[in-house]
């Protein structure tokens, strides 16, 4: 029927060419239908801000997920330019910039040429390819935020947050309370509350929490690896409810420069088991996956990367800068003080980080999340 | 605003001078390009054998243990690029005699990089030879209106392994003492990425090769069409159908224009050391396939 169009369906897998980003902007006009039902908003008369809310070019592709209750009264009063608001929102672009073209892209090429021939390597390449992953994914994701918020910003909207610094997370329930929040708290209220979320019994928790997991690996896409990545990541939240480990909330390593030695092994805990799923993630089949790991333990032996040592600088300089800024919004959040108080110094950074974002650029990779 | 519109723009003023001095950097660097314009300039009176091609032919023939020729292949160039500079010399070429048209496994079905995203090709030909290659030449002004290119440039001068060719257009860069200890190791790989996922392209690649061979007989000059050595991991992973492809259209060249066409791809003459990779002949294997040619083709010169 479609072929006058030129278009063919494939009626197994259907193999419809969808919009770009389209679970972000079904998901923010779901929020919208959902929150009028329930009366938390008011429908808006005003089809242009709701257009725009729905639309807004910055956030539309990969989000950050936002809420009517946010946006959209944002759209419906008029505003000026901040001169504070401006500046800082062209910071965290160059921020953004800086960790998708300078970090994951050149993670990407060197996570490629590992996933794409491990079974000729070593363990160690396997382990360093897997971390490279795990930095890859979040500059990409995280930097397309930044510029996303950063770039609202120049218009006087503030957008929601999207990352808080999830690689330093001392436990799997932090880590989520930090990583795509804005995916995180819609499953939270959209999903996990509606379902009764812990105000009922132990076994209901556990089937609401195994769900809105399941539904967050399945919305990245039908694959078998994403489900069991979300199946991963439900028992890893679960297992310390269930044994009534402590939560945390607050910053790591409050008022102090570094982290205790206890900290320290749980931030790196918890980020082994979270770059563990990601190999799952990044797998094209269960098979690959798990063959991934296996080989990971064979034949380890630590000595220089095989593949260049230019992406462990890079996330070394990104992991020391988020690190002294763990207390912000974002990692080039730069406070007047110190030696940020002189205007030249603050120039300087931004200047070296400017060059660097067109000197030490990656080959040029999609967004990976605009596949989502 | 105003405040942050001026600070915008002395922030993109001091970028714009970085990128003005790198510019400058990068055309002050040893270039191919340059060098084989500048000597075509100056004794192209004198040559009677010109070599075309790709990096295969770059790498490959040693101008210099043959009197009075000149290397004018350069890393892949294509054939459309091979006639606008044959066009452009041999105009002051009198003694032209004989035209070397290599041709290489990938030689009829490379794209023309001007559509792709190897369009920076087109800045070092508008730029060092000034061909006069496409009328939308405000694209190819600046080098560093193609940023990875711009910046691999900068990066090979920090690791001083810039693309260098002698004066008489020969590649020097590949060196046997610098070949890597796993030098056969992409040789599958390489003969996979020659290998054209479409034929888009063979039909322009036929039509400037025989301008190529038109200009070549109304100048009276000699065309003679030559495969070079490789080493055996790669001829052995070629496309069957593509190869059977070259070899067709060669053969129906040879036949139409009356050519001569020398095929040297599994030469057992050629052993490892002549190799650089598994495509490309080292300095040693490109002296010794310069004497082989001399011998064999460029029979009287």
């Amino acid at each position: 029927m479609l072929k006058p169009l030129g278009i063919s369906l494939d009626w197994v897998t259907l193999n419809v060419v969808l919009p770009v980003g389209v679970s972000f902007y079904t998901f923010q006009s779901l929020s919208y239908t959902i929150d009028t039902y329930k009366r938390k908003i008011r429908p808006t008369h005003d089809i242009v801000a709701f257009f725009a809310f729905i639309s807004f070019f910055p956030q539309l592709v990969a989000g950050p997920i936002e809420r009517a209750t946010n946006l959209l009264p944002q759209f419906l009063k008029s505003r000026s330019f901040d001169y504070a608001s401006a500046v800082d929102g062209m910071r965290q672009i160059l921020w953004g910039l800086f960790k998708k073209v300078v970090v994951a892209d050149n993670c990407a090429v060197v996570v490629n040429q590992i996933f794409n021939e491990y079974q000729e390597l070593d363990g160690y390449s396997l382990f360093l390819g897997a971390i490279y992953f795990a930095f890859q994914i979040y500059c990409d994701f995280s930097g397309y935020s930044d510029i996303a918020i950063g770039t609202a910003r120049l218009f006087g909207i503030n957008l929601m947050r999207n990352f808080a610094f999830p690689y330093f997370s001392r436990g799997i329930a932090e880590f989520w309370k930090r990583w795509h929040i804005s995916l995180t708290s819609w499953f939270r209220d959209y999903v996990y509350l509606p379902l009764g979320g812990s105000r009922c019994t132990k076994w209901k928790m556990v089937r609401n929490t195994f769900v809105v997991f399941l539904v967050s690996g399945l919305w990245h896409g039908a694959n078998w690896t994403f489900l069991c990545w979300g199946l991963f990541h439900a028992i890893l939240f679960f297992v310390p409810v269930l044994a009534g480990k402590k939560k945390y909330d607050g910053m790591v390593a409050n008022d102090r420069l570094l982290p205790s030695v206890k900290e320290f092994v749980q931030m790196c805990m918890t980020f082994l088991l979270v770059v563990l799923g990601l190999i799952i993630f990044r797998a094209e089949s269960m098979g690959q996956a798990l063959d991934y790991i296996v080989r990971i333990f064979n034949d380890f032996h630590i000595g220089m990367p095989k593949h260049g040592n230019a992406p462990l600088i890079y996330i070394f300089i990104l992991t020391i800068v988020e690190w002294l800024n763990r207390d912000k919004q974002y990692g080039l959040q730069i406070e007047e003080k110190g030696l940020m108080r002189w205007a030249v110094v603050r120039w300087a950074v931004y200047y070296a980080i400017f060059m660097s974002v067109l000197f030490l650029a990656g080959k040029q990779q999609e967004f990976i999340y605009f596949q989502f | 605003m105003r405040k942050f519109l001026i600070r915008i723009s002395v922030f993109a003023l001091l970028v714009v001078m970085t990128l003005a001095i790198g510019e400058t950097v990068v055309r002050s660097m040893p270039n191919p390009y340059r060098t084989k314009h500048q000597g075509m300039i100056t004794c192209a009176g004198d040559v009677e054998t010109i070599i075309l091609g790709n990096s295969h032919s770059y790498y490959g023939v040693y101008a210099d243990s043959v009197e009075r020729s000149y290397n004018l292949a350069n890393v892949s160039q294509i054939f459309k690029y091979d006639y606008l500079l044959l066009k452009q010399y041999a105009e002051n070429c009198k003694n032209l005699h004989t035209v070397v048209i290599p041709m290489s496994y990938c030689s009829l079905f490379d794209p023309n990089f001007e559509t792709n995203d190897d369009w920076w090709y087109v800045i070092n030909y508008v730029l060092y030879m000034d061909v006069d290659a496409t009328p939308n030449k405000l694209k190819y002004y600046c080098e560093v209106f193609h940023m990875p290119a711009f910046r691999e440039k900068l990066r090979a001068l920090v690791k001083t392994n810039y693309l260098e060719c002698d004066s008489l257009g020969f590649g020097v860069n590949y060196k046997l003492e610098n070949r890597d200890d796993k030098w056969d190791k992409y040789g599958s790989m390489t003969a996979k990425r020659h290998t054209a996922s479409n034929w888009d392209f063979l039909e322009e690649n036929i039509y400037y090769l025989e301008e190529i061979i038109k200009f070549c007989q109304s100048r009276g000059a000699d065309a003679v069409l030559v495969t070079l050595p490789a080493w055996h991991i790669y001829y052995e992973n070629l496309d069957e159908r593509q190869l059977a492809k070259m070899y067709e259209v060669t053969f129906a060249m040879c036949k139409k224009y009356g050519l001569r066409y020398y095929d040297y791809m599994k030469d057992k003459r050629f052993v490892a050391d002549d190799f650089f990779d598994c495509d490309h002949m080292s300095d040693v294997g490109a002296k010794k396939f310069t004497s082989i040619l001399k011998k064999e083709v460029l029979i009287g010169i």
